[in-house]
């Protein structure tokens, strides 16, 4: 009797092992991670001191956006995308927001590209009260105009003329024709294609750099303005591929 | 085995049932469609009113611990006796006396309106009580400040738990029970609306009558039936204001063509809801008649349907007044589920911070 459990658990030990080869090495599943950045340098808020190609000395305080409807293509033409994606992303140490998003619903496989936008669409905006991410309570909400802020990066520059030598960029707006969300899709560095795990850059200095800052340095209202400003937002997304620097 | 387990979840299935059919089960005549009216815009399904929602709504809705120093509620600008407008005060009053640049406009079949305040700028009845919670010059909290202190109140983490199942306050739970207040605030028994379905107590004399036609032929385009606006936006006539220099509805959509436009208001129960106007200039519905007739501004946005005179003499003026009297809805005002909760509110030591 003994025996003949033994034999089945031998035999079902067996399959086991078989079906877990037969599944492949790959968990099903991807890590996106956020990394803030300026010119490539690790963003620090409020102490480091930065420099675009305009401004010496530019200190950001602040940059906080949605990241939201993240979207998979693989090699072989699959699609997957995350239900219900909408991820506040906040480049301060002490928020509660997150800077790695997990995707456990993404199926193994070699990845194509990442596709994703950044704000809020429109069916959110006039969904009412909503939660988590999209609670209006976390900042990133215009009561007056109802909508979210897509974006928001403040900081200040010496040689700006204003209070403060501040500049602030409040990007919202998803009404016709001012719809400033913006879609971007990027291509997946083969070495990557695999590796199950993806690390999205945001170079502040890529933002500003695509910017008249000395000019218009405060944006903070849907409109023809914030449109220019969401544009260069979308300017500062790159896919961090660390042997794409030693081949350049 | 197997039938313990079933006789397990046979319990545990009624125990969820029972609590569903105490807090989930919509109330019979909670919300009502009056005969001939549109569909409401307001989207039901996702805040599905319950009996303890509304209850949690109301407590809310006159709860002074909703402003920074508990001094006052949504109610201290939105009075039932007034239809849920603030008599005698031009605009809207704040904390320490602040004041604020518009009239704080009666409560009534919000589940019919497309858009909310007097510049259309907000697309949700949820999302409109942020505005009024958060703005300095009206109640001055932030949201995360409001969610901890309902948390820390024992009081309210008991009716959040009969409301949603749950006593955690959060924001959308705090936006959406006070909307299942609001929403459910319905006029449609005034004298006009019997006197429409042909009810006992819907008789019209014949001044009321002739304030009826009249109106009809005068003012009913913007003025629409059976809401009594058409939910649009308009540019009346009255000279902007030297005081705010109040744009209207180009603060949000940032076109010239809007400028001086504001919401056209319902006039039921207007008799309760003075003073009248955006900026509450006019005391008396003879005033705003008289602005109708003699006061019109030309201006390039002005209202097309104003800009041929508006010919009534001061007899059909006062028949048009006998007539805006029968949109008084006395059962509306005076509805004990609109009331103030005496036995609900925190005690009035709440602290401040």
């Amino acid at each position: 009797m003994l025996l003949l459990i033994d034999l089945l658990y031998a035999v079902w030990s067996l399959l086991a092992a078989a079906g877990s080869l037969a599944v492949g090495p790959p968990a099903p599943g991807l890590t996106l991670r956020v990394e803030p950045v300026f010119n490539g340098k690790p963003l620090v808020l409020d102490s480091a001191v930065y420099q675009t190609g305009t401004f010496d000395k530019v200190a950001i305080s602040k940059l906080r956006f949605y990241l939201t409807a993240i979207s998979l293509t693989y090699a072989d033409g699959r699609k997957y995308a995350e239900p219900a994606s909408y991820h506040l992303i906040d480049a301060d140490p002490e928020a509660t927001a997150t800077l790695q998003v997990r995707l456990p619903g993404a199926p193994a496989g070699r990845l194509r590209s990442l596709t994703f936008s950044i704000g809020v669409d429109s069916a959110a905006n006039v969904a009412g009260a909503l939660g988590g991410d999209l609670d209006p309570a976390r900042g990133m909400y215009w009561a007056w105009h109802s909508g979210y802020v897509n974006a928001k990066l403040e900081g200040s520059t010496v040689r700006l003329a204003t209070p403060h030598h501040e500049f602030a960029y409040h990007i919202g707006g998803f009404q016709a024709p001012y719809n400033a969300r913006r879609t971007l899709t990027l291509a997946v560095p083969t070495a990557l294609a695999a590796s199950g795990s993806l690390t999205l850059r945001a170079d502040v200095g890529r933002w500003l750099d695509a910017l008249p800052l000395a000019q218009q340095p405060s944006v903070q209202v849907p409109g023809a303005a914030a449109m220019e400003v969401a544009d260069a937002c979308a300017r500062m997304f790159s896919l961090y591929f660390p042997l794409a620097h030693a081949s350049r | 085995m197997l039938v313990a387990k079933l006789i397990r979840w046979g319990v545990l299935l009624s125990g969820v049932g029972g609590v569903c059919a105490y807090n989930l089960a919509p109330e019979p005549g909670a919300f009502v469609q009056p005969q001939g009216w549109p569909a409401p815009a307001y989207h039901f399904a996702t805040n599905p009113a319950t009996a303890a929602g509304r209850e949690l709504g109301r407590a809310l809705f006159y709860e002074p611990a909703l402003s920074r120093d508990s001094t006052i509620s949504c109610a201290s600008c939105h009075a039932p006796a007034m239809a849920f407008a603030h008599a005698d005060h031009r605009v809207s009053h704040g904390i320490a006396g602040r004041l604020g640049s518009r009239n704080a406009p009666g409560l009534f079949n919000l589940a019919w309106s497309t858009s909310f305040h007097w510049d259309g700028g907000v697309n949700n009845l949820e999302v409109q009580a942020i505005n009024p919670l958060t703005h300095a010059a009206e109640m001055d909290v932030t949201l995360p400040q409001l969610v901890a202190r309902l948390n820390a109140a024992r009081t309210y983490r008991t009716k959040f738990y009969r409301a949603f199942a749950d006593s955690a306050v959060t924001t959308p739970r705090l936006l959406k029970a006070l909307a299942q207040f609001t929403v459910s605030l319905e006029s449609y028994n005034s004298r006009y609306d019997k006197y429409v379905r042909h009810e006992p107590g819907g008789e019209f004399n014949e001044q009321e009558l002739n304030g009826l036609r009249l109106f009809r032929a005068n003012c009913a385009s913007c003025h629409r039936e059976p809401l009594f606006t058409n939910h649009g936006f308009a540019n009346n006539g009255l000279p902007p204001d030297s005081l705010y220099h109040d744009q209207g509805r180009a603060a949000i959509t940032g076109q010239a063509a809007d400028r001086y436009q504001f919401r056209v208001p319902t006039l039921r129960n207007v008799e309760l809801t003075s003073p009248y106007m955006h900026d509450g200039r006019f005391q008396r519905l003879r005033d705003v008649l008289r602005h109708y007739t003699t006061g019109i501004q030309p201006s390039p946005t002005l209202a097309p349907a104003l800009r041929r005179p508006l010919l009534l003499s001061p007899n059909e003026q006062k028949d048009v007044l006998a007539f805006l009297l029968t949109l008084t809805d006395r059962e509306f005002v005076s509805n004990p589920a609109y009331q103030y909760p005496r036995q609900d509110l925190l005690p009035a030591t709440t602290p401040t911070n």
